[in-house]
């Protein structure tokens, strides 16, 4: 099997690869390997050895100063990029979202129900005009920030779901119990966004 | 050897294409002229590399129209995002630094 795998490799490919291994770039030398034959790493290891006739094996060296060197350069290069592509979801956007979750929440406290139907359009409409402006400045900025994973997502809905029911559970008390329930639901978004957005720049 | 080390991509570890990917990896999409100046790069290099990485099926492109004007943006695909990360994890377990 791994004679098969040595024949796709052409004769220029193995004496780059047998160059590399006798100047000590062990790490190259396995990249051209898997460059030329596309072998899983250890694979890749076992044939430039084979190859090379490396001494020390290529298998047991790989964490060479030098690999270790290039993997470094590597991640540092990494570490600028991520820093330069980084952008926080803007600073207004949670407590849009938060004003928006309470204007739904006290929309249960107004009394009768049709009462707060322009409340309901106004959330409405300042929903769409959230939507909008985000995108314009995502338009603008040509550059998208990451959106919220679905963990993410479930760990910022749960409590407000979790707000909603205690509000219907609590709805015979009086209205005020839907204010209390949307005022916590607009620190909780709002809060979730602060310490969102500071552990995405603590990463970046 | 370590399992992460086997999460080493050779498609990825180019330099410039690690580049792109970390840029990628750090916001959802970014248009092309935005990535070109973020990294300072040509456009001909970045349409290059970029190139191989969606032939790898790590980065897709999408166009839309701004200021009367089409752009492109490019965004890491499920896969790509899930290569670039192992890629990385090898680089670290190469280097010795805990995953973070």
């Amino acid at each position: 099997m791994e004679t098969d795998k040595r024949v796709v490799l052409d004769s220029e490919s193995e004496q780059r690869i047998i160059q590399l291994i006798r100047q000590g770039r062990q790490f190259e030398a396995v990249r051209e390997v898997r460059k030329a034959t596309r072998l899983g790493l250890a694979e890749a290891k076992r044939l430039a050895d084979e190859i090379g006739d490396a001494n020390p094996p290529v298998r047991d060296v790989f964490g060479t100063p030098g690999e270790r060197a290039e993997a470094a350069a590597a991640l540092a290069a990494v570490g600028e990029a991520r820093a330069a592509g980084f952008v926080p979801i803007p600073g207004w956007f949670f407590p849009a979202v938060g004003l928006l979750v309470a204007g739904v929440m006290a929309v249960q406290a107004i009394s009768p129900y049709w009462l707060g139907l322009p409340v309901l359009v106004l959330v409405v409409v300042a929903y769409v005009v959230v939507e909008r402006t985000y995108a314009r400045r995502v338009r603008r900025a040509g550059v998208a920030p990451r959106e919220l994973t679905l963990r993410q997502q479930v760990v910022l809905a749960v409590p407000l779901a979790l707000l909603w029911v205690a509000g219907e559970l609590f709805d015979g008390r009086g209205g005020w119990v839907w204010l209390v329930v949307a005022g916590v639901a607009a620190v909780w978004t709002i809060g979730y966004g602060i310490v969102h957005n500071r552990r995405a720049r603590a990463s970046a | 050897m370590t399992d992460t080390e086997q999460g080493f991509d050779t498609t990825i570890h180019a330099p410039n294409r690690l580049r792109i990917c970390a840029l990628l990896d750090a916001a959802e999409r970014i248009e092309f002229g935005e990535v070109q100046e973020r990294l300072g790069v040509s456009a001909s290099v970045l349409s290059k590399h970029v190139g191989v990485l969606m032939a790898a099926g790590y980065v897709e492109q999408a166009k839309a129209v701004r200021d009367t004007r089409q752009r492109v943006w490019l965004s890491l695909t499920k896969a790509g995002r899930a290569a670039y990360r192992q890629h990385v994890a090898a680089l670290r377990a190469i280097v010795g630094t805990p995953d973070g």
